[in-house]
């Protein structure tokens, strides 16, 4: 028995030992599933490991953030970024100001008089990174994947949800759009009505390969396996993917456009509260950072500067004016209107934003942040004044036996200072005040339980009519603010057929003066993003702006040191 | 030879009814649990939407059935060989575990590793030297093992090791141009130190109690009493009898590491199961979860059968009949 005991041990430890060795070899995970081996445009095989540098400043790879998890998520919900900007390209071009258009794919278009129809040419000598050209039949079936999607931006979706034949294909009815049609080269495309925002979005929204995708079902387009290792038509092609640690873009040697001067790009997989310490060991070069304290904690290095970028992201505190009970006729505890401007009379904004965001947020009158040219300063201000929000509440009869309920969803240390400062405001005019955190399925707290008399919210949205279309009778935020057909729907119908800026202007003046005099909202903050530069290893342009939108970052002119 | 082979098989059939009743347990309790995965696959700021059809998407991922038929349909794929897909993203949860399961199992066994030699022989050396100064200062050792949280021993070393020193990156598994095992270890020092310094701590304990109890057993004084050197007394003698519990303790370990090192591979960005069932079960991303649950009771299970397995060939008091 004692031998074969021996016999027995001697077995585990072999299988120990097996197993200790499988686990420690070589996996590298990403060979397996997305290799380093790629194709170039000619379809030669290429090696990811033909130059291996070391790990360092000076090995000419751009390090940033945004590398893959087990894929890539999908272009047409987030579109922004190095990644999706480099390896995807659109039509069109913005500047950072997202204002003059410059073509990309397209060579040239033209705008009916009725802002209806919309001509592109395209450029003939776009290829996809795995050689197969470019065409504007990837483009048209794009649109009709897009029109299906369930994962999109909604400026995209309301964009081509007006396309002439949408609601056809939608229903099922039909089996492309109608309104796409291409001629040679030139795309065009028929619209049911004007489109304010349709070359914003064509110069946001980057078309797919559909030979690479036309089997995927459109609903989940987003989830292919496509994703592990996209194929775009941008600068950049994804030459080696090691899932949930980085993956190298490389210059695509058959870039129709000006080639980039810096080669490789390595993107790696980090975590938001990673940044600094990653930084710190310089092992980052291009950042865009939310955080004012993390871009603080990373020039602290006199390797890094901060480059404060202004773009359309606002905080506010959104009323529950349909009440908890959707079957009763509204909210009562706030439903006067004169409760809502007293409350917000109440809050010290200006002290807030010096103290909790100190040179990243401005106080914030609308929706439109004060700095923008689009901001209406006829608009009602609402400037703290604690004596004229008590005799707001009395002459409304508020009811101060009574609590009302504030929530919000982020978790960062300076929200729940802000909760507690908005709290000791209100309680100084006599207000009650339960304040908590929202945890779990926000969609369903936020819109259908609607436990909450205000809710501390935010919004980065790409254009007005994402941050207007929320009042509007087929938005979802009827469910909380309800619906007021007779007064947002035109506004913001007018805006999103308008494409004039100074007609646009207007728009958006009118519906900010709404705004401010109905409280649909509450605003109190824009705030300020950051992108952090190694100046040490890179030069940029020195053109910074939404990073997640598609601006012109002139990034051929970039180098490493 | 039979009896053994009849044994070892009734033992390790018996798991199976054991893992078909934790995976129904798991499924009934993530019913239970609130939230939503389409709170995980839509940013809040996107909720506005006018255009998003929630139900429709509900449809597509198959999420409108009802939980009865959602369990047995995954179950029925299981069976088939088919570990299923994500709801968050429509990853091959095999692929998401090949990813994923090695990087966790060489994060394991490296802390195995590094925790059981230092462990069993910082243990050995204090019991060897009770009382002695050295005692004093592997039992302080201990105590700040035990005591300090594995965060903040890894925020430290990431300060010292990496941000100061530069001798180790901050975070990650596999760097650039990273081929062999030996080239990327420098990303599996930090984490596997650091993890392996709480197990240290109680293996060493233990090891050093263990050691101390057998050391004044009557077989030990006798082996002395018969004139054997002071190294085989404790290497022939006590170091072999005290060292069954030691590996029963290292062996149950195993399956904690596979889905417990969590605050670890945040702290250093390793990409391990951890992380992955913690986002899954956030998410409500059933399939994942449930696969993953299912992994760890199956290491659980394992290690229960092999520390039967162990006991059974370690101690001479078991028979087989």
């Amino acid at each position: 028995m004692n031998s074969m005991k021996k016999a027995w041990l001697g077995v585990l430890c072999v299988v120990f030992l097996v197993g200790l060795l499988a686990a420690c070899s070589n996996d590298n995970s990403g060979s397996n599933v997305n290799s380093n081996a790629g194709v170039n445009n000619n379809g030669t095989e290429t090696t990811g490991n033909e130059e291996q540098p070391s790990e360092g400043a000076s090995d000419g790879i751009l390090r940033t953030g945004q590398g893959p998890a087990d894929k890539f998520s999908a272009a047409w919900a987030d579109y922004g970024g190095l990644f999706k900007t480099q390896v995807f390209r659109r039509l069109l071009m913005l500047d950072e100001q997202l204002q003059p258009v410059h073509y990309d794919l397209a060579t040239a278009y033209t705008m009916s008089d009725d802002e209806k129809t919309y001509t592109f040419t395209l450029r003939d000598d776009v290829k996809w990174h795995d050689g197969e050209p470019f065409t504007p039949e990837d483009v048209k079936w794009s649109l009709a994947m897009a029109v299906q999607s369930a994962q999109i931006n909604a400026v995209f979706s309301g964009a081509f949800g007006k396309i002439v034949g949408a609601d056809a294909l939608k229903a099922g009815e039909a089996d492309e759009l109608s309104g796409v049609t291409i001629d040679g080269n030139t795309l065009t495309i028929e619209l049911t009505e004007p489109v304010g925002v349709f070359l914003l979005t064509m110069a946001q929204w980057p078309p797919y390969p559909k030979h690479l995708l036309e089997s995927e079902d459109p609903a989940t387009l987003h989830l292919a396996s496509f994703w592990e290792k996209p194929i775009g038509n941008g600068p950049y092609m994804l030459t080696e993917v090691v899932p949930n640690n980085y993956a190298m873009l490389e210059l695509y040697p058959d870039y129709y456009g000006t080639a980039p001067k810096v080669e490789k790009i390595m993107l790696q997989t980090i975590s938001e509260d990673q940044l600094v310490t990653k930084a710190q060991a310089g092992e980052l070069d291009y950042m865009p950072v939310m955080d004012l304290n993390q871009a603080t904690e990373i020039v602290k290095s006199p390797d890094y500067e901060a480059n404060p970028v202004d773009l359309l992201y606002v905080r506010f505190l959104m009323p529950n004016l349909v009440g908890q009970n959707a079957t009763t006729d509204g909210n009562d505890k706030i439903a006067d209107l004169r409760i809502r401007q007293a409350l917000l009379h109440a809050i010290d904004r200006e002290s807030l934003a010096g103290m909790l965001y100190p040179d990243q947020a401005e106080v914030l009158q609308t929706l439109v942040p004060t700095a923008l040219p689009e901001y209406n300063e006829e608009a009602v201000v609402y400037d703290y004044n604690p004596e004229k929000a008590k005799q707001l509440l009395e002459e409304a009869g508020f009811d101060f036996n009574q609590t009302i309920r504030l929530q919000y969803y982020y978790t960062d240390q300076q929200t729940v200072d802000l909760i507690d400062t908005i709290k000791f405001f209100w309680e100084e005019i006599g207000v009650k005040v339960e304040a908590s955190l929202m945890q779990g399925n926000l969609l369903e707290l936020i819109y259908t339980k609607r436990d909450y008399d205000f809710l501390y919210a935010g919004l980065s949205a790409m254009a007005f009519e994402e941050a207007y279309g929320f009042f509007h009778s087929d938005g979802i935020g009827v469910q909380v603010v309800g619906a007021s057909p007779d007064k947002w729907d035109p506004l913001v119908d007018e805006l999103r057929r308008t494409s004039d800026p100074d007609d646009r202007m207007d728009v958006i003046n009118r519906l900010q003066a709404m705004e401010a005099e109905f409280l649909t909202r509450m605003p109190l903050f824009s705030m300020k993003q950051y992108v952090i530069v190694n100046k040490s290893n890179l030069e940029t342009a020195g053109i910074y702006g939404n990073e997640w939108t598609n601006y012109d970052r002139k990034l051929e002119e970039w180098s490493m040191k | 030879m039979r009896d053994v082979f009849k044994y070892f098989t009734f033992r390790f059939l018996s798991i199976i009814p054991m893992l078909l009743l934790v995976i129904v347990i798991i499924f009934a309790g993530l019913q239970l649990t609130p939230g939503d995965p389409l709170a995980y696959m839509i940013p809040p700021e996107q909720l506005g939407s006018a255009d998003f059809d929630i139900e429709a998407y509900k449809k597509a991922m198959g999420l409108d059935a009802p939980v009865y038929i959602q369990f047995f349909q995954w179950f029925g794929d299981l069976l088939q060989g088919e570990l299923g897909f994500s709801l968050v993203d429509g990853s091959a949860i095999s692929k998401m575990l090949a990813n994923r399961l090695p990087a966790t199992l060489e994060l394991a066994f490296a802390a195995l590793a590094v925790s059981s030699v230092l462990g069993i022989l910082l243990g050995l050396v204090s019991s060897i030297r009770q009382n002695s100064a050295v005692d004093y200062g592997n039992t302080a050792l201990g105590v700040l093992g035990i005591s300090v949280p594995e965060f903040f021993v890894g925020i430290i070393a990431i300060q010292v090791f990496a941000i100061t020193l530069g001798w180790l990156p901050v975070s990650g598994r596999i760097g650039y141009g990273d081929v062999t095992f030996f080239d990327r270890i420098d990303y599996l020092v930090m984490p596997a130190l650091v993890l392996g310094f709480s197990l240290t701590a109680a293996l060493m304990r233990y090891t050093r109690g263990t050691m101390l109890d057998v050391l004044g057993k009557d077989y030990v004084k006798t082996a002395r009493s018969k004139g054997l050197p002071e190294w085989k007394v404790i290497t022939k003698h006590a170091f072999r009898n005290a060292l069954m519990p030691v590996v029963l303790l290292l062996v149950f370990r195993l399956p904690l590491l596979i889905g417990g090192t969590v605050i670890i591979e945040s702290v250093f960005g390793w990409p391990g199961m951890g992380g992955m069932l913690l986002d899954a079960v956030s998410a409500k991303d059933y399939p994942v979860v449930m696969i993953c649950t299912m992994l760890v009771a199956f290491m659980v299970l394992l290690a229960s059968f092999l520390v039967d397995l162990l006991t059974a060939l370690l101690d001479p008091r078991v028979r087989f009949e």
